[in-house]
Parts: structure tokens; C-alpha cells; sequence
């Protein structure tokens, strides 16, 4: 476990010396303007979106330099394992991701309807920045942060909306079905939003995932790692 | 007492692509290092330097052959503990300092005041305090060259792997890392380092591998490599044959002694009517000792 804390310190590193810190001050006072402008606005969706892009921001701030990714060989020359460092960085990620939805939530003050949706909102937010840290931190390690962009992007603009809005589109083809099949699958803001109100399948989902995101960030980590110094 | 590091029948050969036939980097290593002993391992670019000592860190897994690191297989976990291994291309975090490196790499080895000693000593030995606050990513080479020394000697290393630590460097903070190494040996650790160019390390290391197109051709102590001694003699005019024995240098013609004495030699070069200006007799470079081991100088 000291080797997976060992991987924390980074994230505050990251959040003073590096750009990471603009970007989720921008990103928190975006979300912070969004939810004081639109009255429908709904604190679960609004903190789901916190916490997935957060950690978006964090997985790639944490792994997705090429600085980063070249110096994971060194890092495996210290008594420490893939599977550490993945997790440690997860751990990171998810941390500065969580740390957002709670500023948020504490700045807007959600409880219109009482303490339940609001620490239901807050619950949906963290749960759903560990789902999608652990799946980002794999891709980064993998393809760079080309990858987090895309999944930025993907998180912000597709998956707000459930597969059935791709599906009853007028023309849909191989792409809106392939759009519809990563809905339903991976991790999206959409899915996320049940854990507020306690669903079930929404949070086994991100369970899922965040042990597959760490097992295959585990197989980038050694990978990276086998390369030659 | 265990022996720190042992290496025996060691073999890695590595996958090309498009079925062609493996490469070997390790054809066949077999050797051993003792409590404070500063070893040096010879050879040209692509002999299997680096691989050989990757698969003493550890990092690798050899196809045939083990390596022991105390006693215990080097692949294993906790031999990493016992193990420091100084790559020769550097690569650090972004945005950490100096100090935050050590300490992010301490913490996998010790938490609390203890890490705290063991962040001090690794950059007391390595002579990082200087530069302590500076960004680990932007470091110069040298200053780069220290700080992977200071990672590679963290905890309680009883074997430290250095790869091309003095590639790059100049003469001063060659020598002065050199002291630090023969500090670190002093205190018990046993060295191994690489080089592809062995000039000035005769004073540092106790003995010499030379590694060869993957195969260890000599391993022995430097002082029986660095025995030979070489009669160089400067010349007024180029010598139109040479006597039997020598070779040509920049300055005029040189050989090595064996047991011939010095004045024997020089009657060699009187007889052939070479205009000698001046001869001195010096010990061989453990760059000669290595070309003789190797035999690169016969092809």
C-alpha cells in the first residue's frame, strides 16, 4: 500500500506547478456559471460532468505527458509494481477529480429538494470520476493525451445523452449505432446520473469499470516499463 | 557472506520481426561481484552492455542462466530493494524538483523521518544540494547524470548497476563522481558500471568485464589487466619499415614491452635506422587492456 500512496504526491505537484490547476478552476467555474444560469439544471447531471471531466483533466495531467510515460521505466527500477503505480495514479486522479465536485457542490449549495440528492449528487460525482479516471488512465498510457482530449470530448458532448437519443435519430447508420453501442458500454455521464437516486446497475457499472481501467493501466505501466532505458 | 551479485551462464536473445532469426545480445555471462568491489564492464556500442546489466537489475528475464542479488533471484521483488540501477539515458517526472524526485522515489522504500534520512544521504552522496530546488526535467546532463546516481544508491542497496555513467561528462565531474562511487564502495556496495570508453577509469575500478559481440571474454582484476607496460618512441622522420613488434601512433611508433626491457626494444629501432628523438615507458590504458582482451586491434 505505501508503494500505491507513494504515487499521491504527484497530484499536488501537478496542481501547483503545472497547468492542472487552471483547468479545474476553469473547468469548476464553467460547470459553477452553467448551474446558476440554467434553472433545470440538474445537480446530479451537473456533478457527474464535474467529476468525469475532472478526472479526465487529472488522468492526463498525472500520465499522459510523454515526460511522464518515459520516466515509468525509471520508476519501475524502485521497489515498487505496475499494478502500484496504476492504482496510485487512479488514486491521484480520482482524488483531484472528487476534490472538484466537492468544491462545487460546496460553492452552489445544492438542496433544493433536501441533504438526500444533494450527497446523492455529490456520491454520483465522485463515483463517476473513479470510473472514468481508471479508463482514461489506461488510454494515456497507452495513446497519450491525444486520447484524454478525445475523451473529453466524448464525455462533454455525447454522453450526456442515453444511447435510445442516438438510436431514434432519423438517419442513423454504422456510426450512431457505434455511438449508441459506447453509450451503452463505457462510462458516460448519462449512466452516472442514477447513483444519485441509488441505482444499482449504474454503480456495479462504474465498479466494473474502474477494475478493468486499472487492470489494463496496469498492463500500460508494464509495458512502458519494459522499454529500453 | 552472501556474495552480492552472481551471474551464471547468463543467455538473452531478443525477437525480430517478420520471422527473422532472433537476435542474441547475450550469448553466454558468467560472473560475480563482491562487497565493495567497483567493476567495470568494457566493450563496444551493441556488445549487450546495457542488456546485461538490465538483466542484473532485474528488469529482464534471461532466456537461459540466473542472476542473484543477495541470494535472491533478481527478478524477484525483493531484490529490487538490494538492487540500484542508474540508466544511461535520464527521464523524470515533469514539473518535479530535484528533491521531489528522490523523495517521490523514497517513498516507495521507507515513509516518514526515515525517508526523510534517506532523501538527505542519496543527495549528500550525490552531490545534489546545490541544485536541489531546480526542475528535474530541465537538469544539464551532469547534474542529470547525478541525480540518477542519487535514485539508484536510495534504501539499502548492496548493489549499485550504473550504465554509461560518465558518457557526456567532463573531466571534472567525471572525477568527482568517480570519488563518490569509490565512497559508496567504501561503505560496503558493490558497483558495476559500463562504459564503451574506459579512459581515466584506471584508478577506479578493481575489475575489468569485457564483453564482446554478447560473450564475456576476460573478466579479471585491473591490475592484471593494467600489468603491460608500452615503450612509446617519438621519431624525427617517419620510419620507412617498422621494427617487428611495433605499431604506428600519431607521434611516431609504439610497442609492448612483455617481458622485452626497454633498451632491447630501442636497439630494435637503432638497428633499423630510425631517427629517435625521445622514448618513455608507460603503463597500458584500460582502454589498450580492453582492445587486447577483445582482440579488436588483430582484426
Amino acid at each position: 500500500m505505501r508503494c500505491v500512496f507513494a504515487e499521491w504526491p504527484l497530484l499536488p505537484c501537478r496542481l501547483v506547478r503545472s497547468r492542472l490547476g487552471v483547468w479545474l478552476g476553469l473547468l469548476a467555474a464553467v460547470l459553477w456559471r452553467l448551474a446558476h444560469g440554467v434553472s433545470t439544471a440538474d445537480p446530479a447531471a451537473i456533478a457527474v460532468l464535474t467529476g468525469t471531466l475532472a478526472a479526465v483533466l487529472c488522468a492526463a495531467a498525472l500520465a499522459g505527458l510523454p515526460g511522464d510515460r518515459a520516466a515509468l521505466a525509471h520508476r519501475l527500477l524502485q521497489p515498487t509494481s505496475s499494478l502500484a503505480i496504476a492504482a496510485g495514479r487512479w488514486l491521484a486522479a480520482t482524488s483531484g477529480a472528487c476534490a472538484v465536485v466537492l468544491v462545487l457542490a460546496a460553492s452552489l449549495g445544492w438542496s433544493p429538494s433536501g441533504t438526500v440528492v444533494h450527497s446523492g449528487a455529490i456520491a454520483a460525482g465522485m463515483v463517476a470520476a473513479g470510473a472514468v479516471s481508471a479508463v482514461v488512465l489506461c488510454g494515456v498510457l497507452v495513446g497519450g493525451n491525444a486520447i484524454a482530449v478525445l475523451a473529453f470530448l466524448w464525455l462533454l458532448l455525447v454522453s450526456v445523452a442515453p444511447p435510445e437519443a442516438l438510436i431514434g435519430m432519423r438517419h442513423h447508420g454504422a456510426v450512431t449505432f457505434t455511438g449508441a453501442a459506447l453509450l451503452e458500454i463505457g462510462p458516460a455521464v448519462w449512466r452516472y446520473r442514477g447513483i444519485a437516486t441509488g441505482d444499482p446497475g449504474a454503480v456495479a457499472h462504474a465498479a466494473l469499470w474502474i477494475g478493468v481501467g486499472i487492470a489494463l493501466a496496469t498492463w500500460g505501466v508494464a509495458r512502458l516499463g519494459a522499454r529500453r532505458l | 557472506m552472501t556474495i552480492p551479485l552472481q551471474a551464471r551462464g547468463l543467455r538473452r536473445t531478443f525477437r525480430r520481426p517478420l520471422w527473422r532469426a532472433r537476435v542474441v545480445a547475450i550469448a553466454e555471462a558468467t560472473f560475480e561481484l563482491g562487497e565493495g568491489e567497483i567493476a567495470c564492464l568494457i566493450g563496444p556500442d551493441r556488445a549487450g552492455k546495457t542488456t546485461l546489466l538490465s538483466l542484473a537489475a532485474g528488469r529482464m528475464r534471461p532466456d537461459a542462466g540466473r542472476v542473484w542479488v543477495v541470494g535472491i533471484a533478481a527478478h524477484e521483488t525483493p531484490a529490487r530493494r538490494l538492487v540500484g540501477f542508474a540508466p544511461q539515458h535520464p527521464a523524470f517526472p515533469a514539473g518535479l524538483t530535484v528533491r521531489d524526485v528522490v523523495s517521490y522515489a523514497a517513498r516507495c522504500h521507507a515513509g516518514g523521518p526515515a525517508r526523510q534520512a534517506l532523501v538527505r544521504d542519496a543527495m549528500d552522496l550525490a552531490g545534489l544540494e546545490a541544485v536541489g530546488r531546480r526542475t528535474a526535467a530541465t537538469l544539464p546532463l551532469p547534474d542529470a547524470r547525478r541525480l540518477l546516481l542519487a535514485l539508484a544508491v536510495l534504501g539499502e542497496r548492496r548493489v549499485v548497476l550504473l550504465d554509461e555513467p560518465f558518457t557526456g561528462l567532463d573531466a571534472v565531474t567525471r572525477r568527482d563522481i568517480g570519488e563518490r562511487l569509490q565512497r559508496l564502495a567504501a561503505a560496503g556496495v558493490a558497483v558495476l558500471l559500463s562504459s564503451s570508453d574506459p579512459i581515466g577509469l584506471e584508478r577506479l575500478v578493481d575489475t575489468v568485464l569485457v564483453l564482446r559481440a554478447g560473450r564475456l571474454v576476460r573478466v579479471a582484476p585491473a591490475s592484471a589487466l593494467l600489468g603491460g607496460r608500452v615503450l612509446e618512441v617519438s621519431l624525427e622522420t617517419p620510419p620507412v619499415e617498422l621494427p617487428p613488434g611495433f605499431r604506428m601512433t600519431t607521434t611516431g611508433i609504439e610497442t609492448d614491452l612483455g617481458h622485452l626491457s626497454a633498451e632491447a626494444a630501442l636497439a630494435a629501432c637503432r638497428a633499423h635506422r630510425l631517427a629517435v628523438r625521445g622514448s618513455r615507458v608507460r603503463l597500458k590504458t584500460l582502454e589498450e587492456a580492453a582492445f587486447d582482451a577483445a582482440d579488436i586491434l588483430a582484426r
